[in-house]
């Protein structure tokens, strides 16, 4: 068991060093879950509804995570209202997949330590 | 056996709309109706849940998304039974599919009574507005009694209710 937490934390690390830490805060993190989701795009009101946060923040995060290329905008019209809609990009879904995957593997090595307490 | 998404674009097709999945209003549209045809009784199969786009499934999201040009031809081998026709054409007498706030907020309130048909008027706008604070007070109304209209079943006269109107009726005045 110790050789197998041995490797994880060191897998582990290696993972934390790929992942793009500009994305690595809650709401990010939420959107980019969000939208993978939604695979059909969200609209900006309802991701707003839903995180209730405010317009500035929602827009900066939503702004950062298009510049790193992770997120795309359309604009559409529903009911000749214009709408804004995102969509996670190919970009995207790798970092969420990286995050995922990171997190699932943080989880384990906590896991494993738990049981070497309970043991010990 | 007909997949979900063949009974989906069968009810398209008797609703007389032309799909273009490409569009994200085309696709908003077709959630909609997939879930009002199903929460009336549609036997079409999909999960939908209703927090921050509902009600949406992603199943039927990742079904059209697979076969685009299936949906956009509206092609499939479905038939729609007497049912079916009878729920979309409810649907159509309801619904205007121009009118996708309405639709949107009108299915969100039909998830909300379905899960629990005792909320009353007042629970459900709270409810309503909690969830889609964007919608106008005059759009969560008038989704209300769309709501209600779409989910309501006649009730018919039956033989104790007849019985007793028969006796009402003997009364002498």
């Amino acid at each position: 068991m110790l050789v197998q937490l041995e490797d994880d934390i060191q897998t582990l690390l290696e993972l934390s060093r790929r992942i793009n830490s500009k994305t690595i805060s809650l709401i990010r993190c939420l959107i980019l879950a969000l939208l993978s989701h939604f695979v059909g795009g969200l609209q900006y009101r309802e991701m707003k509804a839903a995180l209730k946060i405010s317009d500035g923040k929602l827009v900066s995060n939503l702004d950062r995570l298009e510049e790193m290329r992770y997120i795309r905008k359309i604009e559409t019209k529903l009911e000749r209202r214009k709408l804004t809609v995102y969509l996670l990009t190919d970009e995207g879904k790798k970092e969420v997949d990286k995050i995922t995957k990171w997190m699932k593997l943080a989880q384990r090595v906590a896991e494993i330590g738990d049981k070497e307490c309970q043991a010990s | 056996m007909p997949s979900k998404l063949e009974k989906v674009i069968a009810a398209l097709k008797y609703l007389g709309l032309r799909p273009d999945i490409n569009q994200y209003a085309s696709r908003f549209i077709v959630q909609k109706i997939a879930f009002l045809a199903q929460a009336l009784g549609m036997e079409i199969g999909y999960y939908f849940s209703i927090y921050v786009a509902g009600p949406y499934s992603r199943e039927l999201t990742c079904d059209y998304y697979n076969e685009p040009e299936r949906v956009n031809s509206l092609e499939t081998n479905y038939v729609l039974t007497e049912e079916d026709n009878r729920i979309l054409d409810k649907i159509r007498a309801c619904c205007s599919f121009e009118e996708a706030f309405l639709m949107e907020c009108t299915s969100t309130i039909v998830y909300f009574l379905k899960e629990n048909p005792n909320l009353t008027d007042g629970e459900l706008f709270e409810k309503t507005r909690l969830l889609k604070s964007y919608l106008s007070e005059y759009i969560c109304i008038t989704s209300l009694t769309k709501a209600k209209e779409l989910l309501f079943e006649p009730t018919y006269l039956t033989e104790d209710l007849r019985r007793e109107l028969e006796q009402w009726d003997e009364i002498d005045d």
